[in-house]
């Protein structure tokens, strides 16, 4: 089988006054059709630069990765922006919603930038699913923390990408909040055959993926559960 | 595209603040924009369609002689076949009525033909053109001024006395066309035929009066084409050449100075507006930036995310223009009255197509190019960084952005060349701007550093005010620039405007406006006038010797005519100095400045000339003639009066001001040398009632029948009724321009003190009370509104003073109380709204406010 997600010799340094620093260097790694993939690491070891990168965000110095099929170091930026709109989803930290949009706007706002016909109908299914259908008209700034994370995990969701690239979802979150939004987003995943690419700090989180991967200065190597 | 247009129309849906105060500031701008442009559409279309009708032909050749056999013949032969030709002649001179009351007229004796284009309105005969008026030449009737017959005190069918015979008033003028080679005349014309004009015997030798030629050009002939050959074909300098598009231009010479400020308050209006514009989506966007990110993080394209604000800012210009046409559709019919007023002409004041087009253009496009230097960050956007916990995507400073600022720069820099009346005031103006900007940023740079340095031991409050403006860089300069700018545009004009209200009289005293003007006062009537006005208890005042002299040489130079560039005849500003070119000129002697006089260069006369010197006479030369010669202090001229050269020398120009209704001159020479030169004089009596003037003009036409008398109080209060509306029109865009302003003012501030909220409140976290938060607020907020002002007024008067003696003839006075009332307004204007702006933030839960970081 194919894999969705095949990274190889990816490299990417920035550079910070006169000198260069090496934030990852020469990373592999495969992840094939609805595994979920923990990726653990020290902060500053480089694993949102990598999730950048993934996510086509940002270009690699060198190395190629390849999601579904599709070279994505090698496009455009413009191209870059319709696999991800077709092809990913992503989940920050910090939520990042649109404030002036309702949570139902805010679902359906990946159809619209795809041009999808029934972009309403589908995202109210999305916040069916991730419990808030009652919060549909509701502004980020009316809602909790929990819903707004549950919001941001509907809008990754609705387009039915091939792979969720995750930041710390719980990370601004109470232990019970981000437990409730954490398993929502594995049943989802799960549910949907989604791909998900999960960054965590935490350990136990890691646990609950198929495979983990430790992010280092070395590079990136497989652990074990 | 439905993505863009719905994305569009939620980002003014949610941002219905930012909106309105973005299409409220562009509509202003917009509003004066088009009020210049239509005011400038109207009077120049009007004055070409009907430039042919107030010359009455299409070509004229006058002169303040007959004009010679030869020069006529050398005349013709620059002139197309079936060329058509006639002629008037026009002078100023006393009529008498039939119960022998005299007073001043402008006869205007016609040949047959005159005038070619358009017609005379008769009470009686109504529209009559010039191929019908017979009676005018086959017997002696006037046609006359409905003001003449009261002054006159004859009736139609009664007989005036002109000169040496008598003519029946046949009718009486309403309206007439053609020799609108000034725009008001000094007294009532009377219309006469030319052949009966040797019967008045009223020109003799030294008789002043205007002999005019005027030629009906075939169909399809530029007149304008015509005139280079003219002039080269008559080398006498009194012999002046007139095309009809002149005659239009000079027609609205009055208005030309009224344009010339309008288009700058237009320019100040619409850059205030563009810049309030440019400053709220600059913040709008700095503020959306993170959400714009989360956009491209979910699959949209950077140039679809800049689709949608491109949009979003046509759609709001389109806002903005659709109130500011409307608003100019009712109100701007208003300024016809004004502009009828000023010109001689019914101007009817109607948006054209071409205006409301061009102004919504400008609303679309304004908005595009100020929105570029923001749009690049934009551009330059890392969604990357969403990832970041601690970064906001787009707020690291780019300095490379203001390089986008050069296209808003030329097409306003476009803009100022298309809607000023003169390039030379559209440059300036534009040259102006930039320096200050430069200056602006440059003090603001160097001031918030070195404010950190000089208050880093000074209170909390105090200290944490400068470090913010320090360490808030790139806001406090945005502000800062914004604010000073904005200070800068809104006291140019009213500083312009006090120099020009100055200049023009509006608050001269009634009292100051003389009754009477008598002129041609002979040097042996004077006793005898003297003794009368004595009787009648009435001063004789401003006694001034008139001196008729042509000019020799000009720095050792034979003056001659020079031919004028086509070219430059077009420009207002040439045509405003050519105007002057003249080889006679009167002139008058007195030893000092009179009260509306005002030197401007070199030193006052040393007082009496010494024949025994050896040295040239000096003389005193009014600015804008000595312009128009070529003449600095210093420079000698060889005066001919009488058939003698007098030797002299410029010692020094000044501004005259002319409707201060005294006797002026354009040269002025020292005591000691003209007294002895064949004279008359001017000289006026004020105060008088009505009654007491009709008696005294009786008398004085009684004894000294020769002395022409002007009642130039009924004139002067006409033109201080124009003066009055004009200051209606100066006055409307200045408000307006201040209203600008100040909303500019109010959206700056509000803008800085909302993006500054947030640290504000992380103050309060860490333990800051509110009181110390305000005084804060108060300090920075304060320092930054208080110095961008100051620097702003600074540069404001020194623009001011630039524009005012490039363009406006050194008109200008400095008025302290309007710069300090700014500064001290913005300071409070400043505070206040910094106040207001964080009040709401300081309220909320700092737990809110930073869960929103």
């Amino acid at each position: 089988m194919n894999p969705i997600l095949k990274v190889s010799e990816l490299c990417k340094s920035y550079t910070q006054g006169d000198q260069e620093v090496k934030v990852l260097t020469h990373i592999n790694m495969e992840v094939s059709k609805g595994e979920k993939i923990a990726i653990l690491g020290q902060s500053g070891c480089g694993k949102s630069t990598l999730l950048s990168l993934l996510g086509g965000l940002d270009n690699p110095d060198s190395g190629t990765i390849e999601v579904d099929g599709v070279q994505l170091a090698s496009m455009s930026e413009d191209e870059r922006s319709k696999t991800r709109s077709q092809k990913l989803g992503i989940i920050f930290q910090q939520y990042h919603l649109m404030r002036n949009l309702t949570a139902l706007e805010n679902v359906g706002l990946p159809l619209e930038i795809l041009g999808s016909a029934n972009d309403q109908q589908l995202a109210e299914e999305a916040l069916t699913e991730v419990g808030l259908s009652h919060r549909s008209s509701h502004f980020p700034s009316e809602m909790s923390g929990g819903e707004c994370q549950r919001v941001a995990i509907a809008r990754a969701l609705v387009t039915k990408p091939s792979l969720i690239l995750a930041d710390e979802p719980s990370g601004n979150l109470d232990q019970k909040t981000g437990e409730e939004v954490m398993s929502l987003l594995f049943h989802l995943c799960t549910e949907h055959n989604t791909t998900l690419l999960l960054v965590t700090h935490n350990r136990e989180l890691a646990q609950r993926c198929d495979r983990i991967l430790q992010l280092t200065e070395g590079g990136l190597h497989e652990q074990s559960k | 595209m439905k993505f863009i247009v719905r994305q569009a129309w939620r980002e003014i849906r949610n941002s219905r603040s930012f909106c309105f105060f973005y299409s409220l500031n562009l509509a202003l701008g917009l509003i004066g924009f088009l009020v210049v442009d239509t005011f400038q559409e109207s009077i120049s279309s009007k004055v070409e369609s009907e430039s042919r009708e107030l010359l009455g032909a299409d070509l004229a050749l006058r002169a303040r002689r007959p004009i010679s056999p030869d020069e006529l013949i050398q005349a013709r032969k620059n002139l197309p076949a079936q060329t058509a030709e006639t002629q008037t002649v026009d002078f100023f001179s006393m009529a008498a009525g039939p119960g022998g009351r005299s007073r001043l007229v402008k006869v205007v004796a016609i040949d047959p033909g005159f005038p070619f284009y358009g017609s005379f309105s008769l009470q009686s005969q109504g529209k009559v053109s010039g191929q019908n008026i017979a009676s005018l030449h086959q017997e002696k009737v006037a046609w006359i001024y409905p003001e003449a017959r009261a002054q006159l005190g004859v009736q139609v069918g009664e007989s005036i006395q002109l000169g040496e015979t008598t003519f029946r008033v046949s009718d009486l003028i309403e309206e007439e066309s053609g020799l609108a080679f000034q725009p008001t005349d000094l007294a009532p014309k009377i219309f006469i035929g030319l052949r009966f004009l040797e019967d008045t015997k009223l020109l003799g030798t030294g008789n002043l009066a205007f002999h005019t030629h005027l030629f009906r050009l075939p169909e399809q002939i530029d007149a304008n084409l015509l005139i280079e050959g003219l002039e080269k074909t008559i080398e006498s300098p009194e012999v002046r050449t007139y095309s009809h598009q002149q005659a239009g231009h000079r027609a609205g010479r009055l208005l030309r100075y009224l344009s010339d400020f309008l288009s700058l308050v237009s320019l100040v209006a619409l850059f205030l507006a563009c810049l309030g514009s440019g400053f709220l989506f600059h913040g709008f966007l700095a503020h959306r930036l993170p959400e714009l990110a989360t956009l491209i993080s979910l699959g949209a394209t950077r140039s679809t995310t800049l689709r949608i604000f491109i949009l979003q800012l046509i759609l709001l210009g389109f806002l903005a223009a659709c109130p500011a046409v409307l608003a100019c559709s009712i109100f701007l019919p208003m300024l016809s009255d004004t502009i009828s007023g000023i010109s001689s002409t019914q101007v009817e004041i109607t948006i054209s197509p071409k205006s409301v087009l061009q102004t919504f253009l400008v609303a679309v496009f304004s908005g595009w190019f100020l929105a570029l230097p923001s749009l690049q960050k934009l551009r330059r956007l890392q969604p990357a960084e969403l990832f970041q916990e601690a970064s906001r995507p787009g707020t690291r400073p780019i300095r490379k952005y203001l390089f986008y600022t050069i296209p808003g720069l030329l097409a306003f820099w476009l803009l100022c060349m298309t809607q000023a009346n003169s390039d030379k005031l559209a440059n300036l103006f534009f040259i102006c701007f930039l320096v200050s900007l430069v200056l602006l940023y440059g003090v603001a740079g160097f001031g918030f550093r070195m404010g950190e340095k000089l208050l880093h031991r000074a209170r909390l409050p105090l200290r944490l005010a400068a470090r913010s403006l320090s360490r808030n860089r790139a806001g406090a300069l945005t502000g800062f620039l914004a604010i000073g700018l904005g200070v800068l545009l809104l006291t140019l004009i009213p500083q312009t405007y006090h120099g020009l209200s100055k200049e023009i009289g509006i608050d001269q005293p009634r009292s100051n406006l003389p009754s009477l003007f008598l002129f041609d006062v002979q040097e042996e009537q004077l006793p005898g006038i003297r003794a009368l006005l004595e009787q009648q208890n009435i001063p004789l005042q401003n006694l001034t010797p008139w001196v008729r002299g042509r000019i020799k040489t000009i720095q050792g130079k034979p003056y001659e005519k020079s031919i004028r560039e086509e070219q430059e005849l077009n420009n207002p500003d040439e045509q405003r100095r050519n105007a002057f070119r003249n080889r006679s000129f009167n002139l008058s002697y007195r030893g000092q400045l009179l009260e509306s006089e005002q030197l401007l260069e070199g030193v006052p006369f040393s007082g009496v000339y010494d024949p025994s010197s050896g040295l040239p006479a000096e003389i005193s030369v009014e600015q804008k003639y000595a312009k128009a010669l070529g003449l600095s202090v210093g420079d000698p001229m060889t005066i001919e009066v009488a058939g003698i050269l007098i030797d002299t020398v410029v010692v020094n120009l000044r501004r005259v001001r002319w409707t201060s209704f005294q006797p002026n001159f354009f040269v002025q020479m020292q005591t000691g040398v003209l007294e002895q030169a064949p004279k008359t004089f001017l000289a006026t009596v004020h105060q008088l009632t009505l009654n007491k003037k009709e008696e005294l003009q009786d008398l004085l036409v009684h004894q000294f029948p020769t002395v022409s008398i002007l009642d130039v109080e009924r004139t002067g209060k006409k033109i201080l009724q124009v003066v009055g509306q004009m200051t209606w029109s100066l006055q409307f865009m200045a408000a307006l321009s201040i209203l600008a302003g100040l909303v500019i003012l109010y959206c700056v501030v509000r803008e800085k003190s909302r993006s500054q909220s947030w640290e504000m409140n992380l103050q309060k976290v860490l333990g800051s009370t509110l009181g110390d938060i305000r005084k804060q607020v108060w300090l920075e907020f304060g320092l930054l509104g208080g110095c961008a002002a100051l620097i702003g007024t600074l540069l404001s008067l020194l623009t001011s003073y630039i524009l005012s003696v490039q363009v406006f003839d050194r008109v200008w006075s400095f008025r302290w109380d309007l710069p300090v009332l700014v500064i001290l307004a913005v300071i409070v204007l400043s505070i206040l709204t910094a106040d207001f702006g964080v009040r709401k933030a300081l309220r909320q839960k700092p737990a809110v406010l930073l869960r929103e970081a």
